[in-house]
C-alpha cells in the first residue's frame, strides 16, 4: 500500500476499485478452477434456491440457484471470463487501431489526418447498438460481433487522443533530431512517438472498460451477444428477468455484478487519469 | 462562421453517404441480398421482381446509385417479416421513441444541472459526497437490470405505477426514470467537473478578491462554462440514448422504434433492421449537426473566428 | 393511421353515448374491453393462408371456419359455422355443404358458395403457406356451386379427415372463409392488410409487433352481441410483464407458465388449462441424408440422457405427462408406447458406440416462443445440460417460431440442429404428419418409405376403423426408429381477471387458444 500510495492519492474509492479488479482479473484467470460447480450443468430439484443469507438458502449454493438449477456463483465466476474477455478483446483491437490512425493523422498531417479525424469524428457519435443488431441480423448472435461493434466506436476515442498528443511531440527536438539523421517516418513513429503516447493509450484504455463491459452486457441482453447457455452476465439477466417477482435473486446477482465490475473499472480509470494523465479529463 | 457552418453540414453528408454504403456493401457482401431482404414468405414471382428493382444484373457503382436513390424516396423496402413497409412502420413507432427520449433527456438535464452545480459548490462536504457517488453508482447500474428491479418494486409489489406499455402518463414514468438516470449521472459529473475547473482558475480568485459576491461568481461565469460542457455533452449523449433506448423499450415493452431492433433481431427481420439503423443513425447524425452549430454560436472562441 | 384514429374517437364516441343513453338494451350486456396479452402473435399475417396456424389466434375474431365448433365441447356444431348442415353421399366421394344465409362480410358483400370455392381453391395455390392446405386440397378432385347457398365438393376418394378439416379443431386457420368479391375488387396487397371477413369482430387498429384491436359488429350469428365491444390483443414475449400487467389490471387474459398457477392464485386470478395437452418433442433434420443424426444410437443417446421426469415434476410443476407419440391424448387413435427412461451412462456408451468422442459434437439447438408454453427457454437449458452431462455440448438458437419455420421450410436450419418444438394436440394429427414426417412435406423432418406408405393409407381412409389403424402404424414407425423424441403432453394455462367468464375453456384445438368461448354471450 505504500507503494501505492507514493503513485498517487489512494482514497477509499481507489482501493476498492483495486481490490475488485485484482480480483476479478483472478477470477477471469482462474475461474474454471475456483467454480464450485459446472456452470452449465443443471439440477432441476434444485432450482431457484435462494441465497445463503436469505430464508431457505444454504451454503450449498451461496448466491442461489436458477431455473433450471445451475449454480449461479458458477456460472458468475465463468462469465466473468467471458466478459473480460470480450471487453478486453474489444478494448484491445479498438486501441491498437486507434492508436495507429491517430498517430499516422498527427505525424502526417494533411490530407491523411483530415480524413482520418473526419471518421472519427462520424464513428464517436455513432449508436452502436445499430451496427450490432445488423451484424446480428446478418449472421445470429456471436461474440465476434460484439467485439467487432465496440471497436468500431473506441477507436476514434484513442485516435482524437493520440493524435493530439503527437502534434506536441513532432515539435520536441529529438523529433527533429532524428528525421536529420535520416530516420524512415515509420522508424520515428516507431521508436520516438508510440513509446511517448503508450502512457496515455494505457490511462485513456482504463478509462474505456467500464464503458465496454456495460456495452456487452446490454448487447448480450438484447441477444445479439453469446448465446446460451454460455453464462455471459448480460444474457443471464435476460434469460432471468422473467423470475424477478417470484426468485429475485436470480436477475439480481448477475446484474450485480456487472454494476460492480463497471463501478470498479470506472474509479480505477478516474484514479489512474487523475494520478498519471491529469490532462486527459476533458476526454 | 458561416463557413464552419458549411464544413459541418458537408460532413454530416459525408457521414450519411459513408454510412449507407456500409449498410449497402453488408447486404451485398453476404452473397444474397435477396434472401436478406425477403420475407420468409416471399414467392419466386417476389424474388424476380426485386431482383429487377434492385438492378442485381448491373455494376456494383449502379446498385448502390438504385439504392441511394431509393432511400432517398423514402423507400427503405419491406419488413421480411410482415410485408409492411419499413419507413410507415418507422413513422408510427418513432412518436413513441420520442416522447421516452425527450422525457428522460429532460430528467438527464433538468435533473442533473442543479446537482452538479450543488455538488460543485459545496465540494468536498457530505452533498457533494452523496451526489457524486450517486452518480458513480447510476453510471455502472446496467439500465435493463435497473428497469427489471424498478417494474418488481413500483409496479408489482407496491402496485402503484403500471409495468410499461404506452397508456397514460403514468406508464411514462418508470421507463424514463430508467433511461435518464444513466444521462443524469452524466450530466452532473460534466457540470460539476467544469464548474470546478472554473471555480479554481486565477481568474475567479481575482473576481472574489475584488469583491464580486459568491453567488455572481458562480452563476456568471463558472456556469456559463458548465453549461458549454453540457452542450458538447448532447452528442454523445444522444449516441448512448439511442443505444439504452431499445434496452428500456424491450424491458417495458415499450412500442417504440427500440422495441423493433430487438424484434428485428430476433426474427432476423433485415430490411427492417436495416431501415432502423439508417433511420437512427441520420437522425443522431443531424443532432450531431445541430449541437456542433449551437455549440459555435455559445462559444465566444469560436463566434469571434 | 389517421384514419385509424378517427376509427378509435369514433368508437371512443359511440362507446361512451352507448353506455350512457341505451343502457336498458341488449348491448346492456356488452362490457367496454378486454385486452388479452400473448407471448407471440406469430407473423402476425392476416391472411387465413399467409403462414403458419401457429400462435395466429387472432384470426377467429376475425373470420368465420366452414364448420362451427361448439363453444362447449368444440364439437362440430351447425350453429356456429357458415354450413349449416352437411351430407356425405353413399360412396363417401361428394360432400354437400349447405351455406348459411344472409350472412355478410364486414365489406358489405354477401357470403355465398362462391367464397367457399375461392377459399378452398386458394389452399392449393402458390401462396399457400398453410401446414394442411396441400393435405386438403390433393384430397379435392373438384368443386362445384350449383346455387347460392350450396357447395359440392368432389373427392378423389372417400376421406375420413377431410370434413374435420373443415373445422379449425382439427386443422388450424385453413378452413376460414374469405370474401371472393372483396378480393376481386381490392387485390392481394390490400387483401392481406385490410382483412374483411364474417366473424363477430372488425380490426380497427394493428401496430405491427406490439398490438391488433378489435371491434365488435352489432350482430353476429353464432356470438349474438359480442360481450366485449372491444378486444385487444396484444404481443408480451416477457412473461414479467405479462404477470405484471395482469396483475395491475392493464391486462385481462394472458397465457402463463404452470409455475406462475400457485402465485397467480393467490393474486385473486382465475386459472384456465387447457384439458387436451400439446406434446413437447425433440426432433432432427432426417430429411437430410447427411446429418449426424442418421446414426440411429446417437438419437437413442440423445433420449437416454433426458430425464422425463425430472422435467416434468419440476419445471412443469407435475402438471405434465410423459409422452411416447407424436400425437396427443386427445387423437383420435391415440395409443402409448414405452418411454426411454433416464440412463446417463447406457446413453455414454451408445455415443460411444455412434462414434462420438465426448465434447466433440456442438448442436444448433433451435427453440422458440410458443403461445402456452412460457417454459420452452427454460426446457431447452435443461436439455443443453443433459446432454453436456453425456459430452454432447450446444448452442441454443432462441428466437420467434415464424422465424424459425421460415429456414426449417426452406431446409437452411445449421447442422447439426436439434429442435424443441410444442406440436399442438389435434384430434387429427395426420395432417400434421403429412407436413412434417412425410418424404415430400412442406416441414419434412424425415423420410422413411414405410411412414409415407402409411401416411398414404391414412389420406385415404374412409372410415375411422381404416384410419385408426393406420394412424398407428405411423406412431408405431416413429416410436421404434426414433424419428422424433416426445418428452411430454401438457395443456395451455391462461390466468384471467373477473372481466373473463368463470367457465372460459381455453379449448382443445389445433388454434390452442380458443377466443370464440371468449366473446360469447
Amino acid at each position: 500500500m505504500k507503494a501505492l500510495s507514493r503513485l498517487g492519492r489512494v482514497n477509499w474509492a481507489s482501493t476498492f476499485a483495486i481490490g475488485v479488479v485484482v480480483l476479478l482479473v483472478s477470477v477471469g484467470l482462474f475461474g474454471q478452477w475456483i467454480a464450485p460447480y459446472d456452470p452449465n450443468a443443471a439440477s432441476l430439484s434444485a432450482r431457484l434456491r435462494p441465497p445463503v443469507w436469505a430464508a431457505g438458502g444454504s451454503w450449498t449454493y451461496p448466491l442461489g440457484t436458477d431455473p433450471v438449477g445451475r449454480d449461479i456463483l458458477s456460472r458468475l465466476i465463468v462469465g466473468t471470463q467471458i466478459t473480460l474477455a470480450v471487453s478486453m478483446a474489444a478494448l484491445i483491437v479498438g486501441a491498437v487501431v486507434g492508436t495507429a490512425l491517430g498517430l499516422i493523422a498527427g505525424y502526417f498531417g494533411g490530407v491523411v489526418d483530415k480524413v482520418i479525424m473526419r471518421l472519427a469524428d462520424v464513428a464517436i457519435g455513432f449508436p452502436i447498438i445499430l451496427f450490432a443488431v445488423l451484424l446480428a441480423v446478418v449472421s445470429g448472435p456471436r461474440s465476434e460481433n460484439i467485439v467487432i461493434s465496440v471497436a468500431l466506436i473506441l477507436w476514434s476515442r484513442f485516435a482524437r487522443v493520440v493524435r493530439a498528443e503527437v502534434l506536441s511531440l513532432r515539435e520536441r527536438d529529438y523529433v527533429a533530431l532524428a528525421r536529420v539523421s535520416g530516420a524512415s517516418s515509420g522508424q520515428i513513429i516507431r521508436w520516438h512517438l508510440l513509446p511517448n503516447v503508450l502512457n496515455t493509450v494505457v490511462v485513456l484504455a482504463s478509462l474505456q472498460i467500464g464503458f465496454t463491459i456495460l456495452t456487452e452486457a446490454s448487447l448480450s441482453f438484447l441477444g445479439a451477444g453469446i448465446p446460451p447457455p454460455a453464462p455471459a452476465w448480460g444474457a443471464m439477466v435476460a434469460e432471468g428477468r422473467n423470475y424477478v417477482v417470484q426468485a429475485w435473486w436470480v436477475p439480481t446477482m448477475p446484474g450485480l455484478a456487472i454494476l460492480i465490475a463497471v463501478l470498479a473499472f470506472n474509479l480505477l480509470g478516474d484514479w489512474l487519469r487523475d494520478t498519471f494523465d491529469p490532462k486527459l479529463r476533458q476526454v | 462562421m458561416i463557413g464552419l457552418i458549411a464544413d459541418r453540414l458537408l460532413q454530416a453528408a459525408l457521414a450519411l453517404l459513408l454510412l449507407s454504403m456500409a449498410v449497402f456493401l453488408l447486404t451485398r457482401a453476404t452473397g444474397s441480398p435477396l434472401d436478406l431482404l425477403l420475407g420468409q414468405n416471399a414467392t419466386q414471382e417476389d424474388y424476380a421482381r426485386l431482383e429487377k428493382e434492385l438492378g442485381l444484373d448491373k455494376p456494383l457503382a449502379v446498385q448502390y446509385g438504385i439504392y441511394l436513390v431509393r432511400i432517398v424516396q423514402g423507400d427503405l423496402g419491406r419488413s421480411a417479416r410482415s410485408g409492411d413497409s419499413v419507413s410507415a412502420l418507422i413513422l408510427d413507432r418513432a412518436p413513441a421513441s420520442a416522447y421516452l427520449a425527450l422525457v428522460a433527456t429532460l430528467i438527464a438535464f433538468v435533473g442533473g444541472v442543479p446537482l452538479g452545480v450543488l455538488a460543485a459548490v459545496t465540494r468536498g462536504r457530505i452533498w457533494d459526497t452523496a451526489i457524486t457517488a450517486a452518480t458513480v453508482v447510476c453510471q455502472a447500474a446496467p439500465s435493463f437490470w435497473l428497469g427489471i428491479l424498478l417494474i418488481d418494486l413500483f409496479a408489482v409489489r407496491l402496485n402503484i405505477l403500471p409495468a410499461g406499455e404506452f397508456e397514460d402518463w403514468r406508464s411514462i414514468v418508470l421507463p424514463a426514470l430508467t433511461l435518464g438516470l444513466f444521462g443524469l449521472g452524466g450530466v452532473v459529473r460534466l457540470v460539476r467537473t467544469s464548474m470546478l475547473e472554473v471555480l479554481d482558475s486565477e481568474f475567479v480568485k481575482l473576481a472574489r478578491a475584488k469583491g464580486v459576491a459568491e453567488r455572481d461568481v458562480v452563476m456568471r461565469h463558472a456556469l456559463r462554462n458548465a453549461m458549454l460542457s453540457v452542450v458538447t455533452y448532447i452528442g454523445i449523449y444522444f449516441s448512448i440514448l439511442v443505444t439504452l433506448n431499445a434496452v428500456v423499450e424491450v424491458v417495458f415493452n415499450w412500442p417504440g422504434i427500440g422495441r423493433m431492433m430487438f424484434d428485428a433481431i430476433v426474427f432476423r427481420d433485415f430490411p427492417l433492421a436495416q431501415g432502423m439503423v439508417l433511420f437512427a443513425a441520420s437522425v443522431t447524425i443531424v443532432v450531431n449537426l445541430f449541437v456542433d452549430i449551437a455549440y459555435s454560436f455559445l462559444d465566444p472562441r469560436i463566434r469571434r473566428q | 393511421m389517421s384514419l385509424t384514429w378517427k376509427a378509435l374517437m369514433a368508437a371512443a364516441v359511440i362507446a361512451v353515448a352507448a353506455a350512457t343513453t341505451v343502457v336498458p338494451h341488449a348491448s346492456a350486456q356488452q362490457q367496454a374491453s378486454l385486452v388479452v396479452a400473448l407471448s407471440t402473435l406469430g407473423n402476425e399475417s392476416l391472411d387465413p393462408i399467409g403462414g403458419p396456424s401457429f400462435n395466429k389466434q387472432y384470426l377467429q375474431l376475425l373470420f368465420d371456419p366452414l364448420i362451427g365448433s361448439d363453444p362447449k365441447d368444440e364439437g362440430p356444431s351447425k350453429q356456429t359455422g357458415l354450413a349449416t348442415d352437411w351430407r356425405v353421399s353413399p360412396d363417401g366421394k361428394t360432400v354437400t355443404f349447405e351455406l348459411r344465409e344472409g350472412v355478410k362480410f364486414s365489406s358489405g358483400d354477401d357470403f355465398t358458395s362462391e367464397d367457399v370455392k375461392f377459399s378452398l381453391e386458394r389452399l392449393g395455390s402458390k401462396e399457400n403457406l398453410t401446414p394442411f392446405g396441400a393435405t386438403i386440397t390433393s384430397a379435392i378432385e373438384k368443386i362445384e356451386t350449383p346455387a347460392k347457398n350450396r357447395v359440392v365438393v368432389t373427392l378423389k376418394s372417400p376421406s375420413f379427415a377431410f370434413l374435420q378439416l373443415m373445422n379449425f379443431v382439427a386443422s388450424g386457420t385453413e378452413p376460414l372463409i374469405v370474401s371472393k368479391a372483396y378480393f376481386d375488387k381490392v387485390g392481394a396487397d390490400k387483401f392481406k392488410t385490410e382483412p374483411v371477413g364474417t366473424g363477430p369482430y372488425r380490426l380497427v387498429e394493428r401496430r405491427a409487433g406490439s398490438q391488433m384491436v378489435f371491434e365488435a359488429k352489432d350482430k353476429h350469428f353464432a356470438a349474438g352481441t359480442p360481450r366485449f365491444k372491444r378486444v385487444t390483443l396484444r404481443l408480451i414475449p416477457e412473461e414479467t410483464t405479462r404477470i405484471a400487467q395482469l396483475r395491475t389490471g392493464q391486462v385481462d387474459l394472458a397465457d402463463v407458465s404452470r409455475e406462475t398457477i400457485e402465485q397467480l392464485k393467490g393474486a385473486g386470478m382465475q386459472i384456465f388449462t387447457k384439458p387436451a395437452g400439446d406434446v413437447l418433442m425433440v426432433y432432427f433434420q432426417l430429411h437430410n441424408k447427411s446429418s449426424r443424426f442418421q446414426n440411429e444410437k446417437l438419437r437413442e443417446a440423445l433420449s437416454l440422457a433426458i430425464n422425463r421426469e425430472e422435467l416434468n415434476k419440476f419445471l412443469f410443476k407435475g402438471v405434465g405427462q410423459l409422452s411416447s407419440t407424436f400425437g396427443a391424448k386427445s387423437s383420435i387413435g391415440y395409443q402409448a408406447f414405452s418411454i426411454d427412461r433416464y440412463d446417463p451412462t447406457r446413453a455414454r456408451a451408445l455415443l460411444q458406440e455412434a462414434g462420438v468422442k465426448p465434447g466433440e459434437l456442438t448442436l444448433q439447438f433451435q427453440a422458440f416462443s410458443f403461445n402456452g408454453w412460457p417454459e420452452t427457454r427454460e426446457t431447452a437449458n435443461a436439455l443443453a445440460s443433459y446432454w453436456e452431462q453425456i459430452g454432447v455440448k450446444s448452442q441454443i438458437i432462441f428466437r420467434d417460431y415464424a422465424t424459425y419455420r421460415a429456414e426449417w421450410r426452406d431446409k437452411k436450419l445449421p447442422e447439426p440442429a436439434v429442435i424443441l418444438h410444442p406440436m399442438p394436440g389435434t384430434p387429427l394429427p395426420s395432417a400434421l404428419m403429412n407436413a412434417i414426417v412425410k418424404c415430400t412435406g412442406i416441414l419434412s423432418i424425415a423420410c422413411d418409405p414405410k411412414v409415407d406408405s402409411a401416411l398414404e393409407k391414412l389420406s385415404t381412409a374412409g372410415s375411422e376403423s381404416d384410419y385408426v389403424s393406420a394412424y398407428r402404424g405411423v406412431e408405431k414407425t416413429l416410436h421404434d426408429n426414433r424419428y422424433v423424441l416426445p418428452l411430454l403432453e401438457a395443456g395451455t394455462v391462461m390466468a384471467g381477471n373477473k372481466k373473463v367468464r368463470p367457465d372460459y375453456s381455453v379449448g382443445t384445438g389445433y388454434l390452442g387458444i380458443n377466443l370464440q368461448q371468449v366473446y360469447t354471450q
